[in-house]
């Protein structure tokens, strides 16, 4: 013990100083005081390792809580302005800023009014300019809220934009609300009433406007701006169209996606829809039965392509365009969800302008919040005794005003910011917008503001499973019978070289394994796949022919090679028969595959190839595992007590049978163990299945398909994620559960390994 | 008897298959160690060395000159033949469009070696490989053909070296000095501008700081316009060059990094190229990019980030080894406290980037901005990802490598020697201090290389916590406060990853790749070499000790 002795010379001045009594008590308290003030230090340091493990799971529980919290909804308060109020006008529509501090209002007067309902203060408006006795008959209004459209007893059309005009000033916001207002539209030639109107979506300075008129037809009036060019200003051109042939009376017409078609719902409870590509001869495409019942609510959702179908009986569905379930058909309107009912008619409806929550108003005076994705009731209460008139969404889903009958104006504040998370979303099959049936699938974000987002992690639990499949597939018997070779018989001096280098393979990066099975084994692999495979099967069975060959040689000569030399007798052999097996590649594939072994597979074997896959991921994550489970599964037999195997020998067993029926169920719970840490090795790697894989979040065995796991699906996903955002809580609850996995496998690991001490101990 | 021989042998031999399976098995690994290694040491060291260039005129008139990579069967309906074909790397990246090209054997008509074949390493487009033509100053030829312009080139290549360094000193050096006071002067600013009410002496304050901010502005000018001088100077110098097929090319003499002519150099000739570009790959930035050149700040940023890292992975890691070996009584926390310790052993690594995200950069990181960095909000500082972030969230990982290694060495000190020091009077901390850690010490850095081994090679956790392909300046750096925590970095597994995945290019970055594996796996490799060779040491010693 150097280190103590030189300490002590260290020490020995200071004892040649001869403290006094007073000066040893100080000098004693001191160092009472320094071992005190270790001690905590040190006890700190040990909690500080259990604070990290629980502070890892708090920060997952803590971000990912939000997810499961349900809406809440605040105060429901009465914003109807005063003189509106006294006035009795009558409301026709209405929205709000993205603040929620300033309404929108239409009254049957045709006034347009902003009210700044926080301080009571109405702002600057518009009026429509109607004619004597022209009324308003029926109205619209666009999803995100910002366009609306009215049509009058007379026959015409007025569509208007509005504006807020937000402005801060010295960190106060004000508003400077603009209107804009087209020209009225005459859709009806002989200026008839209009039941019913909608406004199309089109492309910049077109226009395009269906009503139902008096008569039970539908009337169609579109603008079209040709594109300007040099000379002159673009010209306008105008067209008109009629669908007077309806089997029953129309009540509710929708235009859908692009404004292309158009959903008309008839008294009966049926849907049809109509081409309108060209406006003046509308086109019968579709027509389905709905509803037993009179449809009294048609919307669409965000996108335009979820039809919501409300009922007298207080029935609520969504339809979409689909294809059969088997994914063939034209594509036809299908029922995907149905929601929970409500007590009597439902007679409003708002969608969000930012996902796929949706609110319906019952004649009650019930207001309920759904989400379509997942068939969620989030929330439902009874509003006021009247029946709800109209219902908007504000911009930013924070609120919800309410108009009733008796034209009340209500605010309700929202607090919904993950209404796409649950249970059924990440665990449960989903029909999707657009999709043939309910399917498990990951698609977290797409091309556009409106797209429904799909965050099923079975696809990524599948993949993780599938990955550590073949991983292990190909780990596990290569680790666990050369850890039986090199423990018991190799000889010492060829295992002290053996095992280091094994070790140090652990630590090679995964990233460089991923490297290398990515870019360079995964184009290589792909020509000679039957070479490859063939190999699988050859180089053991040339081995076992081998060793009979060997059994065949002299006792001398046998001898003459040390314990252990085996493996070296044997490279020579695996590596030719390895050559032989890619060169003769070529012949295999034109004698059994028919020249072409990918296309083979994929038109007789009907298995598609990727060229980044599953089986070159087994192999370079098995190539990762194998170091892992071959060192604990190494150590585990080499500590099995040398008593026993002696004892076994000197009864007359071979060393097989020693090692087979002695030392290897002994040593079986650790060889379970390093299995299991291989197992939580191959779970949570990221690297090399991020890059031996195409990352394609699919669900199926193929061995020659890629996949997508949790981990991989984190490290792509996670930068794009805005903080606070549904994907990323999502995305920590994949880590969650990725670390929930890992911490089984290695508590089961551990717990093993400790028994399996106590049991050695005995013996 | 005989029969009992006979019996004997046939056990002997049914169990034989077996282990000569299990011998498979184990050659089956070790090929595949070693296959890996040949693999990356081949493509690793090969890159750098000079190959020769060649000439190929095809049947169909087509001229190519490039190194030959590699040489494959093609994949031919015609069963009867093997034809063969060669991969060429033919460069000229701005003519061809692709570095490489495929020629089938059986489509060359020949195939030369020209001497004046030239290989020309440019700072954008990649190499260049053609013949020399013309070589202009000021749009006069100076020396043209291949023997002349061999002959100048060198010495006008350093004039033109010698201004760049001007016009890098002005770039790295003044520019980027003016570039930080402005920056730090209007951080100043907003911050006076944030606070409500100022008093006389503030207000004077802004007042001079918007005047020295004038000056700034002033000075840049001027520094600007006389880089664009020397700019203007340097691109005065011109070498048109030929490529093989025909198309010419002017390459500023300012964009050449390299230019040697490897058909007419003898081995030693080449071994000095080679030194070259390796010395260039460990001590330059990335070019093209990252493509090409090399790859410093990546290893500067692996080194630094595994430097902090140990700076809170070792204390922590000894702390908890002695709480568990030398305090804890024997319990249900201590019990608690070692599943923790193998749990976080075996958390996935993603995971740990996660928490470090979520905890480290966002919790801790946004506080520190709303403390001390509210005046650059809502840019944030440490508020995103940056090496702090990633050392810590490293050490984390790392930590229960050190727990156990170090626990190890604890454990390996005689209590003989523990009692004799209690039994002396030494307290339990001096007894710890001077007697236990100095003998333990030698497992703890045993611990720590192994961690910094691991530490080195992770990656995933990193792509969350702050690291980036390319870093606009390194994390040291002249300016106060010197270590810049901050800020974002370049790692060398990240490097692998990106170059190798994320580039426009991928196969023409290969080598780039490969080069990068080779290092971080040398670096890897040898820490734990010498973390194994250590611990060797260490049993020795305490064996002897325990005599």
């Amino acid at each position: 013990m150097q280190n103590t002795e030189s300490a002590r010379q260290k020490m020995a001045p200071q004892k040649s100083k001869k403290p006094t009594g007073k000066q040893s008590a100080r000098r004693w308290r001191k160092r009472k005081v320094m071992d005190q003030i270790a001690k905590w230090i040190v006890h700190a340091g040990g909690s500080l390792i259990i604070a990290s493990v629980a502070g890892l799971l708090l920060l997952f529980i803590i971000v990912i809580w939000p997810l499961w919290q349900d809406t809440k909804v605040g105060q429901l308060q009465e914003i109807t302005p005063e003189n509106m109020a006294k006035a009795n006008k009558n409301i026709i529509a209405i929205s709000a800023d993205e603040y929620e501090k300033v309404a929108h209002i239409l009254t049957s007067d045709g006034a347009i009014t902003f009210y700044n309902f926080e301080v009571n203060e109405q702002l600057a408006g518009a009026n429509l300019a109607f004619d004597n006795d022209e009324k308003i008959t029926s109205s619209w209004r666009a999803n995100n809220a910002q366009s609306f459209a009215i049509g009058t007893n007379q026959g015409r059309v007025f569509h208007y934009s509005i504006h807020f005009n937000t402005r801060y000033n010295d960190g106060q916001r004000s508003y400077h609300p603009t209107v804009d207002i087209t020209d009225p539209i005459a859709i009806s030639a002989n200026g008839e009433h209009l039941n019913e109107i909608a406004v199309g979506p089109t492309e910049e300075g077109g226009l395009i406007v269906a009503a139902i008129s008096e008569a039970g037809h539908i009337l169609f009036y579109g603008k079209h701006e040709s594109e300007d060019s040099f000379f002159d200003e673009g010209e306008e051109t105008e067209s008109y169209g009629l669908i007077d042939d309806l089997p029953a009376k129309p009540q509710h017409i929708q235009f859908g996606e692009g404004g292309l078609s158009i959903f008309i719902s008839l008294e009966n409870g049926q849907i049809l829809k109509y081409k309108i590509d060209d406006l003046t001869t509308p086109d019968l495409v579709d027509a389905i039965q709905a509803s037993e019942r009179q449809i009294t609510v048609l919307g669409f959702l965000l996108g335009q392509r979820s039809l919501v179908v409300g009922t007298q009986s207080g029935d609520l569905s969504i339809w979409f365009e689909a294809f059969d379930p088997d994914g063939s058909g034209p594509r036809k309107l299908r029922k995907a969800h149905t929601f929970t009912k409500h007590a009597s008619p439902i007679i409003s409806f708002s969608s969000s302008q930012r996902n796929r929550t949706f609110l319906a108003g019952s004649e009650d005076g019930v207001l309920s919040i759904q989400h379509a994705t997942n068939e969620r009731l989030l929330w439902q209460d009874k509003i006021s005794p009247n029946p709800l008139k109209l219902l908007t969404m504000t911009p930013k889903n924070t609120g919800i005003l309410i108009v009733d009958s008796k034209n009340s104006i209500f605010h309700l504040p929202m607090d919904n910011p993950h209404p796409e998370a649950s249970f059924s979303s990440f665990f449960s099959k989903i029909w999707y917008e657009g999709y043939s049936k309910p399917e498990y699938i990951w698609q977290s974000s797409g091309g556009s503001d409106d797209f429904e987002p799909k965050l099923s992690l079975i696809p990524l639990i599948f993949g993780t499973f599938k990955g550590t499949f073949y991983a292990l597939l190909f780990a596990l018997p290569i680790a666990i019978l050369s850890a039986i070779y090199v423990s018991q018989f190799m000889h010492w001096s060829v295992k002290n070289f053996v095992k280091p280098s094994m070790e140090i393979m652990a630590a090679l990066p995964s990233v460089v394994i991923g490297f290398i099975g990515g870019l360079w084994l995964a184009p290589r692999i792909q020509p000679i796949l039957p070479g490859v495979i063939a190999a699988m099967i050859l180089v053991p069975a040339v081995a076992v022919f081998f060793s009979f060959l060997w059994r065949k040689l002299p006792d001398s000569f046998q001898r003459s090679f040390p314990a252990g030399s085996e493996t070296f007798i044997l490279a020579p052999l695996v590596l030719l028969t390895g050559y032989l097996c890619i060169t003769g590649s070529h012949f295999l594939e034109s004698s059994l595959f028919a020249g072409d072994f990918q296309h083979w597979l994929n038109s007789t074997a009907q298995v598609s190839y990727d060229q980044r896959n599953a089986f070159v991921v087994g192999l370079v994550m098995g190539f990762a595992v194998i170091p892992i489970i071959f060192t604990i599964a190494e150590d585990a037999l080499s500590n099995v007590p040398r008593s026993l195997s002696a004892a076994s020998l000197a009864l007359g067993a071979t060393p097989w049978q020693t090692a087979w029926y002695i030392v290897l169920p002994t040593a079986s719970p650790g060889i379970f163990s390093a299995a299991m840490i291989g197992l939580g090795r191959a779970v949570g790697e990221t690297m090399i299945v991020l890059m031996a894989t195409g990352n394609t979040p699919v669900m199926d065995w193929n061995i020659f398909n890629g996949f997508r796991t949790l981990s991989a699906n984190i490290a792509v996903e996670i930068p794009e994620a805005p903080m606070g955002g549904t994907l990323f809580r999502t995305l920590f609850f994949a880590a969650l559960l990725l670390f929930g996995m890992t911490f089984i496998v290695n508590t089961g690991a551990e717990l093993v390994r400790q028994r399996v001490q106590k049991k050695y101990g005995k013996l | 008897m005989a029969n009992y021989k006979k019996e004997f042998k046939r056990k002997q031999g049914s169990g034989g298959v077996w282990i000569w399976l299990t011998a498979l098995s184990t050659t089956f690994g070790l090929i595949m160690i070693a296959g890996l290694l040949l693999l990356i040491f081949i493509n690793g060291f090969g890159i750098f060395w000079p190959s020769n260039l060649q000439q190929f005129n095809l049947k169909n008139g087509e001229v190519y000159l490039g190194e030959v990579w590699e040489k494959d069967a093609v994949n031919s309906d015609s069963k009867t033949e093997e034809a063969q074909r060669l991969r060429l790397k033919i460069a000229n990246r701005d003519i061809y469009g692709l570095d490489f090209k495929w020629i089938d054997e059986s489509d060359i008509e020949s195939t030369t070696e020209p001497d004046s074949a030239l290989f020309l390493e440019r700072m954008a487009w990649g190499q260049f490989y053609g013949f020399a033509q013309k070589l202009t100053f000021n749009d006069a030829t100076v020396a043209s053909g291949a023997v002349q312009i061999k002959a100048v080139l060198s010495t006008y290549l350093s004039e033109v070296n010698l201004v760049l360094d001007q016009i890098h000193h002005i770039e790295k050096v003044e520019i980027e000095d003016i570039s930080y006071k402005t920056h730090a002067l209007q951080l100043q600013q907003k911050r006076l501008q944030i606070k409500a009410d100022l008093s006389a002496a503030e207000e004077l304050h802004l007042a001079k700081l918007s005047g020295d901010l004038d000056e700034l502005q002033t000075q840049f000018a001027e520094t600007e316009s006389r880089l664009i001088t020397l700019r203007e100077e340097v691109d005065q110098y011109k070498l048109e060059m030929l490529a093989a097929s025909g198309e010419s090319r002017i390459v500023r003499l300012a964009d050449v990094v390299r230019w040697f002519q490897p058909n007419e150099m003898n081995v030693f000739e080449k071994t000095g190229i080679y030194l070259a570009r390796l010395w260039e790959f460990l001590s330059d930035s990335p070019r093209e990019a990252n493509m090409e050149g090399g790859v410093l700040p990546a290893i500067f940023g692996t080194v630094m980030m595994v430097f902090i890292m140990s700076l809170a992975v070792v204390p922590l890691g000894v702390l908890a080894a002695i709480y568990l070996h030398e305090y804890a009584k024997q319990g249900i926390f201590v019990r608690l406290l070692r599943i923790a310790v193998n749990n976080l052993a075996g958390v996935p690594s993603i995971v740990y980037g996660i928490f470090g995200l979520g905890f480290f950069v966002y919790i801790i990181g946004g506080s520190i901005d709303q403390l001390f960095f509210s005046e650059s909000l809502p840019n944030p500082t440490y508020g995103t990802g940056g090496i702090l972030w990633a050392s810590l969230t490293l050490a984390l990982l790392t930590v229960p490598v050190v727990i156990v290694t170090a626990e190890e060495g604890l454990a390996a000190v005689p209590s003989s020697v523990r009692e004799g020091s209690l039994a002396l009077g030494a307290t339990k901390f001096e007894t710890l201090w001077r007697v236990i850690l100095p003998s333990a010490s030698p497992s703890i850095f045993t611990g720590l290389i192994l961690a910094v081994a691991r530490a080195a090679g992770e990656v995933a956790p990193l792509m969350v916590t702050g690291v980036v392909k390319l870093a606009p300046s390194l994390p040291i750096d002249g300016y106060f406060p010197y270590i810049h925590l901050e800020r974002k970095f370049m790692h060398l597994g990240f490097h692998i990853y990106d170059v190798g995945f994320q580039s426009p290019n991928v196969e023409a970055a290969l080598p780039m790749v490969y080069a990068t594996t080779l290092l971080l796996i040398f670096i890897v490799v040898t820490l734990n070499l010498s973390a194994v060779f250590l611990r060797k040491r260490l049993q020795q010693r305490f064996a002897v000790t325990n005599l």
